[in-house]
């Protein structure tokens, strides 16, 4: 330890290993750090964000939440009418104009990528994640 | 020219070929830290988390070279560190990021010693690179639920930002004595 490093202690950001604003930096980035995970338990505990998108013939005609506590649909298709029911986070095929009701007994889904096809009514119930994004992503 | 005896060498009359050797060895200092980096297994099993040895080099040219140089050493130690592992995913993201850590550090320094220290600043470095590094990342994949991740990829910066800041200030003190190099 010359001069040398005397020197540079004075007019450099070597002379002492820590400062006050060092607390400061560590204390605001801790506060952000808090605020951001309760943020993120509150955001998983309100629930999934799960959406039921409703198409017919390919074109998407509605989207429903998963949130909703109950909610029913009536989309027109190919050959009449066909009733989405939401309730509890699960999506199903009330009743469709159809004649083999395959899709009234595919019964609930409630799971990302779970779909209910009505092929003769041409109508399609599809679970999405409500973030837009994809489910998963393999690296 | 304040010279003193245990400098081992005279800054030459050529001050632009001067720099380029100073700015050159720095990069160097980086890409060989980053090598030794890649070498150590992840202690953490989380993508991102790293110690962040390079940036070493990139604290050194704040202290010894100034924002702008610390700003070169840190673009072209990216883009060569980059190359070297051949991943441009990686090299945007690192790009990025440490640009962005190396100018919130460049401010941070502009603030005189006694508020703020080189472990203040590395910290702030840290934090500022993972916030980013995340940022890129979820512009890169389109996945905003990689948002959740920032809170831990923070606190992390802090332990690595502060090794990094003691470090930095360790390999100053000794590249001051050994290199041509002047604290600016």
């Amino acid at each position: 330890m010359g001069r040398e490093s005397r020197r540079a202690a004075g007019n450099a950001h070597i002379g002492r290993w820590w400062a006050p604003g060092d607390i400061v930096i560590v204390l605001a980035v801790a506060a952000l750090c808090a605020v951001l995970i309760a943020q993120g338990i509150t955001e998983a505990g309100a629930g999934s964000s799960l959406e039921a998108v409703v198409s017919v013939n390919g074109r998407a005609v509605k989207t429903l939440s998963l949130r909703s506590e109950s909610e029913e649909l009536a989309v027109e298709g190919y050959q009449g009418t066909s009733y989405v029911q939401v309730s509890d986070g699960r999506v199903r095929m009330l009743d469709s104009a159809c004649p083999d009701k395959v899709c009234v007994r595919s019964g609930w889904i409630s799971q990302p990528g779970e779909s209910i096809v009505c092929l003769p009514n041409r109508v399609v119930i599809e679970i999405r994640s409500g973030e837009g994004g994809p489910d998963v992503v393999n690296r | 020219m304040s010279s003193t005896a245990n400098r081992p060498a005279r800054p030459p009359a050529d001050r632009r070929s001067y720099l380029v050797g100073q700015l050159g060895m720095l990069v160097a200092l980086g890409l060989v830290l980053q090598i030794i980096e890649g070498a150590i297994p992840p202690i953490l099993p989380l993508p991102g988390a790293k110690l962040g040895l390079a940036n070493l080099a990139t604290v050194a040219a704040l202290v010894f070279l100034g924002p702008v140089e610390a700003l070169a050493v840190n673009l072209l130690r990216c883009l060569l560190g980059g190359l070297l592992r051949g991943s441009f995913v990686g090299l945007a993201i690192s790009t990025a990021a440490g640009t962005a850590a190396t100018l919130v550090m460049a401010a941070l320094y502009r603030l005189p010693s006694r508020l703020v220290s080189l472990t203040g600043i590395s910290i702030a470095g840290a934090v500022t690179h993972n916030a980013a590094q995340l940022g890129v990342a979820i512009l890169l994949v389109g996945f905003p639920g990689l948002r959740y991740y920032l809170p831990y990829l923070l606190l992390i910066a802090l332990p690595t930002g502060f090794f990094i800041g003691v470090t930095a200030r360790r390999l100053s003190m000794a590249l001051g004595r050994t290199l041509p190099l002047e604290v600016g």
